[in-house]
Formats: structure tokens, sequence, C-alpha cells
């Protein structure tokens, strides 16, 4: 792949990633076929501000799971009445990071 | 995947160990009512959550009171469920080296999400919250 498009797409999605992966993310993208490039871009990742917020408004109820697709942990969030307050008030902490690891994986399904 | 395995497992575990706890020193009494509502929802709107009641719930049925386990809220038998099944399901996970609970789990993941499942499911926990607001529970 062009390494203007690579670098463009990194600079316009850094921000849904965890630091620790864009290196990786742009060597893969720098030797995906041209073919994928479409479905690349297609690929509509979950915010992790909206999460956070979410998260701090609605996450005794497991919300913020609901949405970035743990919905196995959102039901169980909204079982135990957040973990009886402790797992929501962790949530606020890890929230951000699991989305980022979420939009990886998304990503990784499209890149393999 | 078997990080993501193992982290599951490992917090299934963390769940069942806490919510054993939790159930042990609730059914002391004056624990209840020393500690009160745990629920930082209900604390700050004084309304109850959909699950608020839950924990009475289960201690009316282990007292074999159904009826009224089913009052408090009906979450509490599905919870129950779970605190007796899923100690069980995850020794025989580690014991034959399995990973079924994991499976399982990833295939309800995918039922609930689909639109015959999700929509009867979210308007059975409104409803059951408004039933918790109406109680007062």
């Amino acid at each position: 792949m062009d390494s203007g498009k690579v670098d463009m797409f990194m600079m316009a999605n850094a921000k849904f990633f965890e630091s620790h992966h864009l290196m990786q993310l742009r060597e893969q993208l720098l030797a995906l076929d041209d073919s994928k490039w479409v479905y690349v871009q297609t690929i509509s990742f979950k915010d992790p501000t909206t999460s956070i917020i979410v998260s701090i408004l609605a996450g005794n109820f497991g919300i913020d799971r609901f949405l970035i697709g743990d919905t196995g942990l959102g039901i169980g969030k909204l079982l135990t009445c957040g973990g009886l307050g402790i797992w929501a008030i962790v949530d606020w902490f890890l929230i951000m990071g699991a989305t980022r690891e979420k939009n990886f994986f998304k990503l990784q399904q499209v890149l393999f | 995947m078997l990080e993501r395995r193992r982290n599951l497992y490992g917090l299934l575990a963390l769940f069942c160990v806490a919510g054993y706890v939790w159930m042990t020193l609730n059914i002391d009494r004056r624990f209840e009512t020393h500690v009160g509502t745990v629920c930082v929802f209900k604390k700050v709107t004084t309304l109850p959550c959909p699950s608020c009641g839950s924990t009475r719930s289960m201690k009316a049925i282990l007292q074999g009171d159904l009826v009224a386990g089913f009052s408090w809220n009906p979450m509490g038998y599905l919870l129950l469920m779970m605190l007796l099944v899923m100690p069980w399901w995850l020794l025989y996970d580690m014991l034959t080296k399995r990973d079924s609970l994991h499976r399982v789990y990833k295939q309800a993941e995918q039922m609930v999400l689909k639109p015959v499942i999700l929509w009867p499911g979210l308007i059975l926990v409104v409803a059951n919250w408004i039933w918790n607001i109406v109680k007062g529970v």
C-alpha cells in the first residue's frame, strides 16, 4: 500500500488505537493489498471519549460495555448493579483502553 | 484468543467469589441494616435501578420463599442460578482443559444481539425497572 495513504489513515485514526499498536498497524497496512483499502476505510471505529462519557453516566447499567460490543459483560454489569458499583468505577479507568483494543481487534479482522 | 479466554475465566471466578462473599455477609441481618444500599444510582437519584432488590430476592429464595424472591426482583433467580452453576462449570473446564464455557458465552453473546431476543429482553428489563420504581424497592 502507498505510504502516503497509510500515513494519512494513521494520522486520522491514531486516537482510536493504543499507542503500542500504532507501529504494528502501520507495518500491516503498508503490507496490505490495495484491493482491501476500501474495506479498511469503511470500518467505523468507536470513540474512546464517547465510551468514557457513557461509562460515567450509565456505567452502572453496563451501557458502556454494550456500546463497545462486550454484550456478555454488559449483561453482567446490568444484572449486578454495576458489580455492586465497584466494577462501574473500575470501568471508568478501563473502558477507554478496552475501546481501543476492540477497535484494533476489529481492524485485525479486516486485515486477515 | 487464549488470553481472552483466560481473562473471561478469571473475571467469572472473581465474580463467583465476590457473589458468595456478598451473599454470606448479607445472610447476617445486622450487615444488611448497617450497610444499607450499595447502589450508586439509588443513592444519587433515590430511584431504584433495574437490579435493585436482587440480593433480597436471592436471600428470600434461599430461605424458601419463592414468591417473595420473585416479587423483590425476578433477576434474583437468574443471578442465583449463575452463582450455583458457574463455579462447577469453571471447575469442569479447568480440570478437563476444555473451553465449553467460553464457547457458550460467545454463542450467547451472538444470540442476544438477534432482534427476536434483543427487543423482548430490553422490554422485560425496562418493565422490571418500572415495576421496581412502582414497588419502591
